[in-house]
């Protein structure tokens, strides 16, 4: 019998083992010494065997199960069908953190030309999909509701199936707007920074400006339905809201699922915000809010769940979840989704453009004219996998993780720099403790909040197997 | 390298911790001494029939040990699974 | 129960026949057209001689595919085209004898495979066929010719073929792409995760094993496979770790289906010992499907009225029992969920059945 690589690493006063398939169990040190040193007992081949983490021959359903679910935790990316474009950069806001290099209302120069109007149609006339998701941010998308008009309804007769996002920060919809936002294939997202008192001084500034944006965003959930509306929040690492106080606020909405993230220092923020020691105490906080989610979800009508740990839990717990773009393995850019900026610039994702705008590296791929730069983007995906550095050979949270090289090209103008040293790795590594340390606890709250954000019925102890 | 900052060091690191390595394990202990040293605060590792650690004494020496005895696990596991690895990469790309 | 089969007078036919009966539009050599009715029958006219079917003047065959067989004085409706449950039974012999079969095997087989065919062209646009038996791959090379010929012959329409799984091979692989790998659903039985108890339950040696060979060869193939587990006294008890041997062994499934047992057949004789009251107890089931579905395996429960489930995994159990064979109970009376509930086999007693059912 062969067993399948196993990662290790501790869990509580145990050890976690992971195999490159996101197979998972519990371990003492003892069994760690025998099979670091080849000693296995017949009891632990048996329990090794029959959950899927040994093989006897290759080609045997053992090793071919294995096989197909390792394949499976790869993310193959289909042809482009993703799409953001920024129609301008002009915005009505002037939000402390805006890292896109906003420009005032007024400027002339920043939103799409005639032509790049033009070429905006011409390339999403050239994508091979049947179904498609438009995503438009900006600036303020709705300063330019035409623009808007125009691609939906030019995508609406191209595509059989397409979705279209307008990233708004709601402080002034006009009716045309609304009615324009009344589509049931027309979704709006805005940002909604923690509690209100957080919201106006990183946002709105005024009480007339947090009024208007409450009024809005409260007219735009009865209007439109709660399924149609989501909001995001943005926080400051140095000045977080409490968990309850962001949890009570987007209850108030009847929001249910709160994407927490922080500010990532780009361009104008980093001028403004202090940045060491931020990731320690981001996870803590994170770490933090689960549990108030936990003993909040203990008692409440309905399930609140943090977007991102749901998403990592999901990943822990099966293969082939792989359809939020920055957590991926591989997360080859530039395939199936891509970013236009106002100019007609392709950014191979959002964080991408900000990098670029702020002057720190070009990480344009092209544009609407010149066409995808391929040597580029080649360059950029040699190393977008995680599956063979040598850092993430050896983690057991591997399978469930991802890598972003924009990331860290954005942080440290370089991507060989220690997995452990990187954001990214830690934030994630925080979050996956997390995942298993609930995973493995016995608390009943925190088993009802995991079924939940599984989506199964109940939770079950064979979700974390234990070998004695 | 200076003199005077090479005695500096071992003032510095002056805790020695002597490690046994096995036969088993040799093999493996050139790169896990590698990557041992990128992890931890380690001034010197001398290998000779048992290995010695030099270290400033902040963290518990069961934990550093195991730490050691760790990196060693990954690199015998990894050197011995690696045909695995790639005979399972070359049978899901159908090679 | 809607009867599966019309009372016809004779028709002057020297072989088994395929005959779409219309109301008024004739499009193909195989239609009849409506002539006349009256108070117990209806006359189609198929080139020249009559067709008399008799039924309810209210009953509506426009579009239904019927088998006349010479000699016989009834018709199977094969497509009814208003129903979505439209089964073609291509043979009764079967090389496995499952407890709690419902289609008990005979010896003899009639290759109709001609007829079935026609018939799969005259079906409504987008019907989803059901190919049942007996064990239909026990004539592999006719079934592959028919679902070949019929795919091509109608691009919109697609097959669910219920097979134990036996006779797969490497070289299926080819014809399964031919005909299309999104056509075809394949609903294999497992039963458990372990040789002897699957093989004593499907009376076969060597079953699990030819099995497990097999699922490779439909893996390999990227073929779409129903898993199904009927849920009984012999397996309740490993119902979790055959979610655990699912979720390792066959991650490949597009849907894992848990089923109640049905009435009839062979599952009458065994009812006594084979059984399981899981609205009394359904503790196993809550750990497989968690465990299934938690692991991203899709789990649903066929055949299980919405009462006999605990509400948190109701939404896991459509309406699966084919209209021709359901009823629901006197006590349904005006319950609740009613509208979604599958309700009961036909020949489901009462007195052997459920001692958890209660309006909701």
């Amino acid at each position: 019998m062969t067993v399948f690589p196993l990662k290790f690493t501790r869990l509580a006063s145990d050890y976690l083992f992971a195999d490159d398939a996101g197979g998972y169990f519990r371990g003492d040190r003892n069994f760690l010494e025998r099979y670091a040193g080849g000693n296995l007992t017949a009891s632990d081949t048996e329990f090794l065997h029959r959950n899927g983490y040994a093989f006897d021959e290759v080609g045997d359903p053992a090793y071919l199960g294995f096989a197909y679910r390792w394949a499976q935790r790869l993310h193959r990316p289909q042809g482009l069908n993703y799409v953001i474009l920024v129609p301008t950069l002009r915005c009505n806001l002037a939000c402390g953190y805006c890292q896109v290099s906003r420009v005032n209302q007024n400027t002339t120069g920043f939103d799409w030309t005639e032509d790049a109007l033009a070429e905006v149609l011409r390339f999403l006339d050239g994508m091979d999909t049947a179904s498609a998701k438009i995503e438009f941010q900006g600036g303020e998308p709705l300063l330019r509701l035409d623009l808007l008009q125009t691609v939906r309804e030019f995508a609406r007769r191209k595509f059989k199936d397409v979705s279209f996002t307008v990233c708004t920060n709601l402080q002034s919809v006009s009716d045309e707007a609304w009615t324009f936002l009344d589509a049931s294939d027309t979704f709006v997202s805005t940002s909604l920074d923690g509690d209100l008192s957080a919201h106006q001084r990183q946002r709105t500034i005024t009480s007339h400006g947090t009024d208007q944006f409450v009024s809005n965003l409260r007219y735009g959930i009865e209007r439109l339905g709660r399924g149609k509306v989501s909001a995001l929040p943005t926080l400051d690492v140095n000045n977080l809201p409490t968990p309850n106080q962001i949890i009570e606020t987007f209850g108030d909405f009847g929001f249910r699922s709160i994407f927490l993230r922080p500010i990532n220092h780009q361009g104008f923020a980093r001028k403004r915000y202090q940045t060491t020691g931020m990731d320690e105490r981001w996870n803590d906080y994170h770490g933090r809010f689960i549990d108030a989610l936990i003993e909040h979800n203990w008692t409440a009508d309905f399930p609140v769940e943090e977007f991102y740990f749901t998403h990592c839990l999901r990943r822990v717990l099966r293969g082939g979840h792989n359809h939020h773009v920055d957590l991926r393995n591989p997360n080859i850019l530039g395939k199936d989704y891509i970013v236009i900026d106002f100019d007609g610039t392709f950014y191979p994702s959002d964080e991408a453009r900000m990098v670029t705008r702020v002057g720190q590296i070009d990480l344009s791929l092209g544009s609407l004219w010149d066409g995808i730069d391929q040597v580029k983007l080649d360059v950029l995906n040699e190393e977008a996998t995680n599956s063979f550095h040598p850092d993430c050979i050896h983690c057991p949270y591997q399978a469930a993780c991802g890598i972003d090289v924009i990331d860290d090209l954005s942080r440290y103008g370089r991507i060989d720099v220690p997995k452990r040293d990187t954001t990214f790795c830690r934030r994630h590594t925080a979050i996956f403790e997390k995942v298993f340390e609930l995973l493995y606890s016995d608390d009943k709250k925190a088993h009802k909040s995991l079924a939940a954000w599984a989506g199964i019925p109940e939770f079950d102890s064979s979700l974390a197997p234990v070998h004695r | 390298m200076e003199r005077t900052e090479s005695s500096t060091l071992i003032q510095k690191y002056e805790r020695r911790t002597l490690i046994d390595v096995d036969e088993a394990h040799r093999p493996y202990l050139a790169a896990a001494v590698l990557r041992f040293n990128a992890a931890n605060a380690v001034a010197r590792v001398e290998v000779s029939k048992q290995l010695t650690l030099s270290d400033d004494g902040t963290s518990p020496v069961d934990t550093l040990i195991a730490n050691f005895h760790h990196c060693l696990y990954r690199e015998k596991i990894y050197s011995e699974t690696l045909p695995l690895r790639r005979a399972l990469i070359s049978s899901v790309l159908g090679r | 129960m809607i009867d599966l089969r019309l009372k016809i007078d004779d028709v002057p036919i020297d072989h088994p026949s395929i005959v779409r009966l219309r109301t008024d539009v004739v499009e193909s050599e195989h239609d009849a057209v409506l002539i006349d009715r009256d108070h117990e029958s209806q006359t189609f006219d198929l080139a020249g001689y009559s067709l008399r079917v008799y039924c309810g003047p209210q009953t509506d065959l426009d579009g239904d595919v019927l088998l006349v067989v010479p000699g016989r004085n009834s018709a199977h409706r094969l497509v009814r085209a208003g129903s979505r449950h439209n089964t073609f039974l291509v043979t009764e012999q079967c090389d496995q004898l499952c407890v709690m079969c419902s289609q008990p095997p005979k010896k003899y087989h009639v290759d109709l495979f001609e007829q079935f065919t026609v018939a799969a062209t005259l079906a409504p646009e987008n019907a989803r066929i059901t190919i049942s038996g007996g064990e239909p791959l026990l004539h592999k090379r006719r079934l592959y010719q028919f679902l070949v010929a019929a795919a091509k012959a109608r691009p919109d329409i697609s097959f669910h073929v219920l097979t134990n799984g036996q006779f797969f091979e490497p070289g299926d692989i080819a014809i399964i792409d031919e005909i299309g790998r999104d056509r075809v659903l394949w609903g294999i039985p497992l039963y458990a995760p372990h040789a002897e108890l699957h093989d004593s339950i499907v009376a076969k040696r060597g079953a699990f094993e030819t099995l497990s060979q097999n699922f490779v060869t439909l893996m390999r193939a990227g073929a779409a496979v129903e898993l199904r587990t009927v849920v009984l006294q012999q397996n309740w008890d490993v119902l979790p770790r055959l979610a655990d041997y699912t979720s390792t062994r066959l991650p490949f499934i597009d849907v894992w289906a848990i089923m109640q047992l049905e009435n009839i057949g062979y599952g009458r004789m065994n009812w006594a010992h084979s059984f399981k009251d899981t609205s009394l107890d359904f503790g196993q089931l809550r750990s497989a499907i968690n465990l299934a579905i938690g692991r991203g395996i899709q789990t649903l429960l066929y055949n299980f009225p919405l009462c006999t489930v605990p509400s948190q995994y109701r939404h896991l159990a459509p309406s699966t029992i084919s209209d021709w064979k359901n009823k629901f109970l006197e006590e349904c009376g005006e319950c609740a969920l009613r509208s979604t509930c599958g309700g009961f086999f036909e020949w489901y007693k009462a007195d052997q059945g459920f001692g958890g059912l209660s309006r909701q």
